[in-house]
């Protein structure tokens, strides 16, 4: 089932692409306000302290798939802990990748709904993403999903430069003091980040469509690397920019900070931004897609094609049953904790129980 | 076979028969010593000085007894082949040989005596340049192989030939340099043409449509060009060129999407020169598709980002325009559309009156009506120049037709639905294939090294490797140590 014809593998340089892309989503646009609210001024060294997580984790993942033959997570589960538990195991998995893709595509929409079109119906939002997904996802797979993430990579990360711009402004001194927060206000500021940094499990998926896997943690490190400095420079700026008073106020800080840039021919920079970071969730979604239809290969032996319908219409369906701002929120939320389990808690044990499994086939 | 069963009936009679009593068709008798000689052929087809010269001639002087061996053996004549055949007769008459038929031995001998409609070499019409070689390519197959011939004297050069047609039989010449060009490549093109099960290929741009990957795809996949020096270009780049009989421009596959907008003389001007160019290129493209899709989202639904003195301007030549912003691009980017396609089916003469009177008195009359504002008029015309700047005819116009489905995503959903039409352009490009060839390559797949190659230039010690996404088998033209060795200061 791992084992991926000659002509789909992918060059190994797309995987710090497919990581960085499948992190950045919605998170960075306002996360700074729900860290700070926990770590106050030293949030963005509980940004650097889930980052080092994450690279540790994906040093475990490569790891873990590394260990046995079996180079996909669908497979390892079976390999594990056998045929049913395993077959639960992997649904459990889907079920989180289906409603991590619900989730950013409810995010989106309620966003765009809410700073320019307050009148367009959400499902209405909602169907045009999932139907662009499926027409990327259709008859593409996991070519097309690498090059979606490849190029809207290119076409958005000039951004960055932008957000030096309300930089004239900031005040450093809100920095300081440094190393106030408390271990468990420190601890909570990590767990609030991680929602943000979430999307790197889609190694488990993709790892058996790279060409040369023993490069694969290097670039996947990379890529990580890249989206915690990201992250990292956001919420800096985020803290320097805004009083404090005001941060723990401003759901979308990053957007909010580029209502400072201006041109001579564009105002109000933030409209052009909330419009181009479709571009940013698109590879987002397609590649939770394209791992939930790998799923339902693995587990339903449903044709990919065929998987790509049916969830879609799934996750349409959870999407209109969240149709309230309040609900979406706590989706969104509930969402974040499941992702925290399967991706920051759920590898170590994983690693563990292939060795473990592994020590006893020897024996 | 036919002729063994039928041996009483003569092969001219059945030749006679075959071609449906073409009036075209003459039959000269030749009496010498009592030997019958007849010879057949269409008198429109033929050089009539070659026949009465090489072949009336020296038939009289040829000893006797006359064989069609002894005709074929001295006849100044370069193809001559002996035939008993009717059908293969009539097909050779159809060309324009002549059939000397030996009547005592019911055989004979065919010769190339044809002359083919043909006009002189001229310049390039359709893909125009300031700077470099002007010749173009005709529409006789031998013709433009002669010209090839001349541009590429490599003896790797293969020139296949291939028939397609079932009724109308066309010579198509596959060309490529054997030891460069991806043989996988040349097989998919040889396997496509063999495949192919029509009737009649009026000419090579419905030979390309033939062989698209994608038909439904808005974008060409084969790039046409009718200028040698391109062509010889890409052979030595390591793609395929398929050369069509009666057709003046020619398939060069697998193409990239960003090889229509390559022109050649990119390559003949200085690189500096020819990088802005390219970028320019590139933004006039851009501006072509998007530009008034921005004006229609940003009027309709995104007044914020327009600074405020700009709106002012914009709301004041926008004041007395009774349509909303859609309306007003769709109607003066018909006009523009109208416009283009008058002039390209009238004369020249009077294509140049209507130029004038379509676009200056007509859009001057537009805004004084109050039809349309001036900003959307410049807008227009912008974009209108932007898609003329793609060297490619084919690609202009598709990018033409691009505008309009994003025009009406803009008016749905403002700017972001222009970015949606974005997500769908990737995609849709990330998608097709030219001979089974990524389309978007070089940049996905992404390689850096051929970057040089099709989005900007770099000097010439720079191009000591044909590019990657051609899998050429020879990868390098010269050795790059040798390029970069520099003789001491006084030396």
């Amino acid at each position: 089932m791992g084992i991926a014809k000659e002509r789909t593998l992918l060059n190994v340089y797309l995987v710090m692409f497919l990581v960085h892309t499948s992190q950045i989503g919605l998170g960075i646009i306002g996360v700074q306000r729900v860290i700070f609210v926990e770590a106050k001024q030293d949030a963005w060294i509980a940004v650097i302290i889930s980052g080092l997580l994450v690279h540790l984790i994906i040093w475990i993942i490569c790891k873990t798939l590394q260990a046995t033959e079996h180079d996909d997570i669908f497979s390892l589960h079976t390999f594990v802990y056998g045929k049913t538990i395993g077959a639960v195991m992997n649904l459990l998995f889907i079920a989180y990748l289906l409603l991590a893709y619900t989730s950013i595509a409810l995010g989106y929409v309620e966003m765009v709904l809410t700073w320019m079109y307050p009148d367009f119906p959400l499902s209405g939002g909602v169907l045009i993403l999932i139907v662009l997904t499926i027409y990327a996802l259709y008859g593409g797979g996991i070519r097309l999903a690498a090059g979606v993430s490849f190029i809207t990579f290119f076409l958005t990360i000039w951004i960055v430069v932008l957000m030096f711009a309300p930089l004239k402004y900031a005040e450093w001194i809100h920095l300081l003091p440094i190393l106030e927060a408390t271990p468990s206000q420190m601890a909570r500021g990590v767990f609030k980040t991680t929602y943000t940094m979430l999307g790197f499990e889609i190694l488990y998926v993709v790892y058996p469509f790279i060409k040369e896997k023993e490069k694969v943690l290097k670039f996947a490190q990379i890529g990580v690397f890249f989206t915690t400095f990201l992250i990292t420079a956001a919420t800096v700026f985020a803290i320097v920019f805004f009083s404090p008073k005001q941060l723990e106020v401003t759901i979308w800080a990053s957007l909010s900070m580029f209502t400072i840039v201006k041109f001579s021919f564009i105002e109000r920079f933030e409209y052009v931004l909330i419009p181009l970071w479709l571009l940013v969730i698109f590879p987002n979604l397609v590649l939770f897609m394209w791992a939930v239809t790998r799923g339902g290969k693995a587990v339903f032996h449903l044709k990919q094609k065929y998987g790509l319908f049916f969830f879609s219409a799934l996750a349409f369906f959870i999407a209109i049953s969240f149709a309230k701002r309040a609900t979406i929120n706590e989706f969104i939320d509930q969402v974040g904790y499941y992702g925290f389990g399967f991706s920051f808690v759920y590898p170590f044990f994983l690693y563990t129980f292939v060795k473990i499994k592994k020590r006893f086939r020897k024996r | 076979m036919k002729t063994m069963f039928l041996k009483k009936k003569k092969i001219v009679d059945e030749v006679i028969e075959k071609l449906y009593r073409s009036p075209d068709l003459t039959r000269r008798r030749i009496e010498r010593n009592g030997q019958k000689i007849s010879l057949l052929f269409l008198k429109n087809l033929v050089n009539p000085t070659q026949l009465q010269q090489s072949v009336l001639q020296s038939i009289q002087n040829i000893e006797l007894p006359l064989t069609a061996a002894t005709i074929a053996k001295t006849i100044p004549i370069g193809q001559v082949h002996i035939c008993q055949d009717v059908d293969i007769i009539t097909a050779h008459l159809i060309e324009g040989w002549v059939y000397v038929c030996v009547e005592q031995e019911q055989n004979g001998v065919l010769l190339n005596v044809s002359e083919k409609v043909e006009r002189s070499l001229e310049k390039a019409e359709t893909e125009s340049l300031v700077f470099g070689p002007k010749i173009s390519f005709t529409e006789s197959l031998s013709t433009n192989i002669r010209i090839l011939r001349n541009n590429v004297n490599d003896e790797q050069l293969v020139t296949e030939e291939m028939i397609i047609g079932k009724r109308n039989k066309l010579p198509v010449r596959i060309v490529y340099i054997q030891d460069i060009a991806d043989p996988d490549n040349v097989q998919t093109v040889k396997q496509r043409l063999s495949e192919l099960d029509v009737d009649d290929v009026t000419d090579s741009s419905v030979l390309a449509q033939m062989l698209d990957d994608h038909s439904f795809s808005i974008f060409p996949q084969y790039l046409m060009t009718e200028l040698p020096d391109r062509l010889s270009y890409s052979l030595l780049k390591g793609r395929i060129g398929i050369l069509v009989d009666r057709s003046p421009t020619v398939i060069i596959c697998p193409t990239t999407f960003f090889s229509f907008f390559e022109t050649t003389e990119d390559i003949y001007l200085r690189w500096t020169m020819s990088t802005v160019l390219r970028v320019m290129r590139m933004l006039g493209i851009l501006t072509s598709i998007f530009l008034s899709p921005i004006y229609v989202a940003v009027i309709t639904y995104h007044y914020e980002l327009i600074p405020s003195d700009l709106l002012l301007t914009i709301g004041e030549s926008r004041s007395r325009v009774p349509f909303p912003p859609v309306l007003e691009a769709l109607l003066l980017e018909f006009m523009i559309e109208l416009l283009r396609e008058a002039g390209a089916r009238l004369p020249t003469k009077v294509g140049q009156t209507m130029g004038i009177v379509g676009g200056i008195v007509l859009g001057q009359a537009a805004v004084d009506a109050g039809f349309t504002s001036n900003l959307l008029i410049i807008i227009v015309s912008l974009s209108a120049l932007g898609s003329f700047t793609a060297p490619s005819y084919e690609m202009g116009t598709a990018i033409r037709i691009l505008r309009f489905p994003i025009i009406i995503l803009a008016a749905m959903w403002g700017l972001i639905g222009i970015i949606i039409g974005i997500c769908v352009l990737i995609v849709h490009l990330l998608k097709l294939t030219s001979l089974g060839r990524p389309y978007l390559s070089p940049i996905y797949p992404f390689r850096f090294a051929d970057l040089k190659y099709s989005l900007v230039r770099l000097p010439q010690q720079f191009y000591y490797k044909r590019p990657i996404s051609n899998r050429v088998q020879n990868k390098y033209r010269f050795s790059w140590k040798d390029s970069k060795k520099r003789k001491d200061l006084d030396e």
